[in-house]
């Protein structure tokens, strides 16, 4: 599995870094993060506890005051510690254009080959306490390809890869269609996708479409109208592993379609532009038991945008907790790698972000960032 | 005589009515006529006026705070709303605000006003503001490049039929914009054209002055010549005939600004020897230098550079009078001065010019804010940057010169953005006070749905500056900015009562605004609306 093997990899490096002590400003590596509050996996706020840390990785949740053993052990009495913010659809990274429109049918492309990996949105998004990116390609394709998960740093590019296979992106709507191939129209693409995954049904598509059908492979398909997403839900609802919809602006009309389903929805980013009634949807969706993630299409949009999705969706209706989650463990859920990062418990990757308060409040600011137990950014007050 | 009287009789009216009109319309009497008391109890409030009160009441009597504190008593058949475990705030002020700002308004005149362009029925739109706390604007212009016009506040109070805003201070601040938006040239352009208005302004009030002066010595001539008239007539043996008639005719007038009611009795001069035709007939909303002015007075506007040459300019025309009536020659016509068009732009700017209204203007990039800054000096004018991109780059020069700033929100994208923001930092509020810049900030005058939210943006800028207080900013310091101190942004014994109740702390993002009262009415109740 290649899951496995870049966790072996991550695992080799990190160790490594341990034992030749690479990094000039963390030679003497974090022990234990304690923090006043911390984002537990369930959303809510656990109170002051500590946080240790092992060869990149969580190796126990401890009431502050039960700490014990030797090592660096980083404090922040009045700070919150949360999972690293995963941007669940976003073009962090990503360099030139990736819109392929040859064939409206493109299971073979994977958003991996766009990113620059020392782009300066790692940066930005470091800065914003996003650690993990999920990019797709472009929206312009009934099958666009598959998704990319990485984290925003890193010490090579294999470390950073969290998911290279998956989830398979699907889109419907206007943008799909083309004058000089088909999908023409609404019609044509249902039609097309339909006939698609008839074959794939009898395995003579593409690997990752028959995969897709056997629920083998997770998707998210990009939905730009109400409509479309019902369309989804009927001609591919039925298969795959977890599908999950991406769609901001009508949400209020689908969240009894949804609810019960078991599909999960992305909605975002929220801008103070949006009405009331888009920016009612992630609440009302997360009321009615749907899961929610948001995406913050970083870098088209501003680099704490998720936050202040999240901010804009409690302020409409959404739990705290949820809003908290739909950032950090929904999203991962969403991409599938629910498994690495998105939750501080045993075993996840040490990926986080130490903020000076609630991360919901925008006021809150980001003091440190850390990337498999590593200190990847900290606000020195230098402005 | 009989004119003086009828004038009497009229003004007997108008004060009659003027001091009815407020009797009835003033919301004290009204509600105390017809109103009765609400006390918002047990709440912890944040007066922002005096330490937070842990456990008190709010009396909200004829629009007014009647009482506050912790040891309030409530009056008899006062409705009382019990508010434990609640908070209580006062209503946010947006410094720089689109809401309501009519679609396609178009601006750009010095004459403007925005509160013209208000749409006061915008049901949906202050709703959503209120459920955001926002409770007053300062509704800019709409955007453009150049003179916008001058820029109001107004409280989101509700007004009959279902509509919303009452103009609190019509005259804010007059609004500049330097079009950032523009390419360069035509930024330059519009710098020019802003300066050629001012100077056109000061032009404009020599024109006036000089005016007066011509005036006078005309009133003298005439004078001088109706004496030597009388000593002709005294020899003739036809003495005290005209007396009465003069006292008509009286001199004093001439003092005004405005036009004297008995001017038109005066001989006007001749058209044809003015050769004022053309400027007379010009459309008089046009605000351009020579359409306004006789050309006279345009051609000392024209002439005008600065230094004072009042002197000069009486002696020529005394010369020149005097060249013509120089030998008493009764047959020779007076000619009246006349009076230069009047110019209200020129009038409004000159109020900036004389600091009694105070300017805003916007500018994102470096260079325009050095323009205004070169602006202000010329013409002795404090002012606010509005916009300010790149004020974090020049933010020594902003605090040398003690300007302000009001701060929008970040830009959408972190995509390269070729215009005025291109340089935006994400830190400037902390470089800024850092450098002892005064910074607020207001929603922006881009967008009328955005505005809704200045709570968050505020809270935004002021986690980049690490202080908690973004409340601070966006009600006291953003009233005392605005120059309505002392009727919003804090909660203090006889002001207006703009109060947000919210169901608990307003930093902590499970709080909601579960009422609203503006000028003492409740305007929102998330309860009454199934929230």
């Amino acid at each position: 599995m290649p899951n496995n093997w870049l966790q072996i990899q991550a695992c080799a490096v990190a160790c490594m870094w341990l034992v030749l002590g690479v990094s000039d400003m963390n030679a003497d590596p974090v022990h234990a993060i304690v923090a006043g509050r911390v984002v537990g996996p369930d959303g809510s706020m656990l109170p002051a506890s500590a946080v240790v840390i092992s060869n990149g990785r969580i190796e126990e949740i401890v009431p502050a005051k039960e700490l014990s053993g030797s090592g660096r052990v980083r404090r922040f009495p009045n700070a919150v510690l949360c999972p690293g913010l995963i941007d669940v659809r976003s073009s962090i990274g990503a360099m030139g254009s990736n819109i392929e429109s040859a064939k409206a049918i493109d299971p073979g492309a994977s958003a991996v080959d766009v990113i620059d990996w020392s782009h300066r949105d790692f940066r930005l998004a470091l800065k914003a306490g996003v650690t993990t990116a999920v990019l797709a390609p472009a929206a312009n394709n009934l099958v666009s390809g598959v998704a990319v998960a990485v984290k925003t740093a890193g010490v090579d590019t294999s470390t950073r890869v969290i998911r290279n296979d998956g989830p398979l992106a699907f889109a419907l709507g206007s943008s799909v269609f083309e004058v000089d191939r088909a999908p023409t129209s609404r019609t044509g693409a249902l039609a097309m996708l339909r006939g698609e995954m008839g074959r794939a049904k009898q395995g003579i598509s593409h690997s990752r479409l028959n995969a897709f059908v056997n629920g083998k492979l997770d998707a998210m398909i990009v939905c730009e109208q109400a409509m479309d997403v019902s369309a989804a839900l009927r001609t591919l609802g039925a298969y795959g592993g977890s599908v999950n919809f991406i769609h901001t602006s009508d949400v209020l009309d689908l969240s009894e379609e949804l609810a019960g389903t078991g599909h999960g929805i992305v909605v975002g980013p929220y801008t103070f532009e949006m009405g009331s009634r888009v920016l009612s949807g992630a609440g009302r969706f997360s009321n009615a038991s749907v899961p929610v993630a948001f995406a913050g299409d970083m870098p088209a949009a501003s680099r704490d945008s998720l936050r202040m999705t999240a901010a804009l969706a409690v302020k409409y209706g959404m739990e705290p907790g949820k809003a908290r989650l739909a950032m950090t463990s929904a999203a991962a859920t969403v991409a599938g790698i629910a498994n690495r990062v998105g939750a501080i418990k045993p075993g996840m990757d040490a990926d986080l972000v130490v903020f000076s308060d609630d991360p919901l409040r925008l006021d809150a600011r980001v003091l440190e960032v850390y990337v498999g137990g590593q200190r990847v950014y900290w606000d020195d007050g230098n402005r | 005589m009989i004119g003086r009287s009828r004038i009497h009789r009229y003004s007997f009216l108008a004060v009659i009515t003027a001091a009815l009109v407020p009797t009835i319309n003033n919301g004290v009497v009204r509600a105390q006529l017809f109103d009765r008391a609400t006390v918002i109890e047990n709440a912890r409030i944040i007066s922002m006026s005096g330490p937070e009160i842990e456990n008190g009441s709010v009396v909200i009597k004829g629009g007014r705070i009647q009482a506050i504190g912790s040891s309030v008593k409530a009056p008899m058949f006062a409705s009382k709303i019990d508010a434990a475990g609640m908070v209580i705030t006062p209503g946010f002020v947006d410094a720089w605000s689109a809401l309501g700002q009519l679609r396609g308004a178009s601006g750009s005149t010095v004459t403007g006003k925005s509160s013209d362009s208000f749409d006061y029925y915008a049901a949906d739109l202050f709703q959503d503001a209120y459920r955001n706390g926002v409770t007053s604007v300062f509704v800019a212009p709409p955007s453009g490049a150049g003179v916008l016009g001058v820029g109001s506040v107004i409280r989101l109070a509700s007004r009959e039929n279902g509509g919303v805003g009452k103009v609190v201070k019509e005259d804010a601040a007059l609004c500049i914009s330097l079009g950032s938006r523009d390419r360069a040239i035509q930024r330059l352009k519009t710098f020019q054209k802003i300066r050629k208005q001012f100077k056109a302004a000061l032009a404009y009030r020599e024109s006036l002055e000089d005016y007066e002066e011509d005036l006078k010595e005309y009133m003298e001539k005439l004078e001088e010549r109706r004496k030597a008239k009388e000593k002709e007539e005294d020899a003739e043996g036809e003495a005290g005939k005209t007396e009465n008639d003069e006292s008509e005719d009286s001199p004093d007038d001439s003092k005004d600004d405005d036009d004297p009611p008995d001017e038109e009795e005066k001989p006007k001069p001749k058209e044809d020897k003015t050769i004022s035709g053309t400027s007379r007939s010009a459309d008089s909303t046009a605000f351009f230098l020579g359409d306004r002015v006789s050309p006279k007075y345009a051609l000392q506007a024209r002439r005008f550079g600065g230094e004072e040459n009042d002197d000069d300019e009486s002696n020529e025309t005394t010369e020149g009078d005097s060249e013509e009536g120089g030998d008493g020659d009764d047959e020779e016509e007076l000619e009246k001065p006349e009076k230069p068009e009047p110019d209200r732009g020129s009038d409004v700017l000159l109020r900036v010019i004389d600091h009694e209204l105070p300017v805003r203007i916007e500018a994102n990039r470096s260079e325009d804010i050095f323009n205004a800054l070169d602006l202000a000096e010329e013409f002795n004018f404090d002012f606010t940057l509005v916009g300010a991109a790149d004020a974090y780059l020049v933010a020594e020069r902003l605090a040398e010169r003690e300007v302000a700033v009001i701060l929008e929100p970040a830009p959408p994208t972190e995509l390269f953005r070729p215009g005025a923001t291109r340089r935006y930092s994400h830190d400037s509020p902390a470089i800024l006070a850092k450098a002892g810049v005064s910074w607020i900030i207001g929603s922006g005058g881009a967008s009328s749905a955005a505005a809704r939210f200045v709570g968050l943006s505020a809270q935004r800028a002021a986690g980049v500056f690490g202080e908690d207080s973004w409340l601070r900013i966006i009600t006291v310091s953003t009233a005392d900015a605005l120059g309505v101190g002392g009727q919003m942004g804090r909660l203090r014994r006889g002001m207006n009562a703009d109060i947000l109740v919210w169901s608990g702390d307003p930093s902590e993002p499970s709080s909601r605004i579960v009422k609203v009262y503006v000028a003492g009415k409740l305007v929102f109740d998330a309860e009454a609306n199934g929230e």
